[in-house]
């Protein structure tokens, strides 16, 4: 029987690789005369079998779901194109993709929309001519819209933003016009976005009746995965 | 100041972490679909806090933190309601010997479901996921020392559940260990 003892917290470690090579061979050494804890240790070692065995990496996915939400690969390619949207925002110099490379990603990835009257519009750019652009696609949508279920949310965040801050919207008075005779339609700010803003300095006074989301990404993939349609300006 | 550009392979990075994600977060709540949703919400924080991650070889522990942030804060606004009893396997008066792997993977997880929540974290993350034990306290956001007294009273609460589970409907030790 060996003298030192080995703790048991060394065969936790030990187990798990935490162990120095010197901490190592002097526990290993003493293994050898301490049945005990070699008992132990192999209890352990047990234990994460049996872990690994009862939780596979694959197969756990629940399948059912896969027709009510966009599977992963989807909403990972509308993260890319809304965040590569963001990251222009910010960055003048580079040139944005056009509305057309936008919207035929997103064809491409998305499912048939259930809710072919529900559409989130979103405007990730501070560009005049693209805020006139989701003022008319909101109102031709409005338009065309049957019944109760008709919704439109316009988004925005980065640049796009400028659009519902009343320093800088050409269009306050045609929004809360807008907003007033149609109750379908909403216009949401990116919180994030506002609270960058502020960090640099802009002050961000929304137009009355802007509503805001904590996050403009998660919003439209939330939207997007009840089976909303999506429209990049 | 000038950001960094999101980029596709970042977003491949975060994207491609999502079975074990969903591996972790199923093993933490024991729900297949509050573990999807926890999943997502994980990778859609993550894709937003992308340029907070300096250095792309800490990103398994630091979108698993992102994922016990989510965790902890749907526990928060909604309590553990999960009832593993819910979960529990029905024996089929099958021979002793004849254990299934169905019954060891039922047995262990409602082991795990049986444990405290910070001692279900620790183990999960570093038996199934084999963090090291600081990853682990980064994740869960605690000591080291924390993580490993955890570790200890986990794996002595699982060993007393499963061994009762072997005692009962198996012969032994040996053929736990033969199904792999």
């Amino acid at each position: 029987m060996s003298t030192d003892k080995i703790k048991i917290e060394e065969l936790h470690a030990l187990a798990d690789g935490e162990l120095t090579p010197g901490q190592r061979d002097r526990v290993l050494a003493a293994l050898e005369h301490d049945p005990e804890s070699q008992s132990i240790l192999s209890d352990i070692r047990h234990t994460k079998e049996l872990l690994k065995h009862a939780y596979p990496l694959k197969s756990l996915q629940p399948q059912h779901r896969q027709n009510l939400f966009l599977r992963f690969g989807q909403i990972a390619a509308i993260l890319l194109i809304m965040l590569t949207g963001f990251g222009l925002g910010w960055q003048s110099a580079m040139k944005s993709p056009s509305n057309d490379e936008s919207v035929a990603s997103l064809n491409s990835i998305l499912p048939d929309a259930k809710h072919p009257h529900k559409t989130i519009i979103y405007l990730g750019h501070g560009d005049h001519a693209k805020f006139r652009a989701a003022l008319d696609k909101a109102q031709d949508l409005l338009s065309r819209g049957t019944g109760d279920d008709t919704e439109i949310f316009v988004v925005a965040s980065a640049g796009g933003i400028d659009l519902m801050r009343k320093q800088t919207s050409p269009y306050q008075a045609e929004m809360v016009n807008l907003m007033n005779a149609n109750k379908a339609l909403r216009f949401v700010a990116c919180n994030n976005t506002i609270y960058r803003f502020q960090q640099e300095g802009k002050p961000v006074d929304l137009i009355e009746g802007t509503d805001v989301a904590p996050s403009a990404v998660e919003f439209v993939v939330r939207h997007l995965r009840q089976g909303w349609n999506y429209v990049s300006i | 100041m000038i950001k960094t550009p999101w980029n596709k392979s970042r977003i491949d990075l975060i994207t491609q972490q999502r079975d074990r994600l969903y591996r972790i977060a199923f093993s933490w709540c024991g729900d297949a679909m509050l573990a999807d949703d926890l999943t997502q919400d994980a990778i859609s924080k993550a894709a937003e806090k992308q340029d907070q991650l300096a250095d792309l070889d800490k990103l398994p522990a630091w979108i698993f933190r992102i994922l016990h942030n989510c965790w902890m804060g749907y526990l928060r606004t909604h309590r553990p309601t999960l009832d593993i009893d819910n979960d529990e396997y029905v024996s089929e008066h099958q021979p002793e010997h004849d254990i299934s792997q169905t019954q060891i993977i039922h047995g262990v997880r409602q082991a795990i479901g049986k444990l405290p929540m910070g001692q279900r974290q620790a183990v999960t993350l570093v038996d199934l996921e084999e963090r090291s034990y600081a990853e682990v306290a980064e994740i869960l956001d605690i000591p080291i020392g924390t993580v490993m007294s955890r570790l200890n009273r986990a794996r002595a609460a699982l060993k007393s559940h499963l061994s009762h589970m072997s005692a009962s409907k198996t012969s032994g030790r040996t053929q736990l260990r033969s199904i792999k």
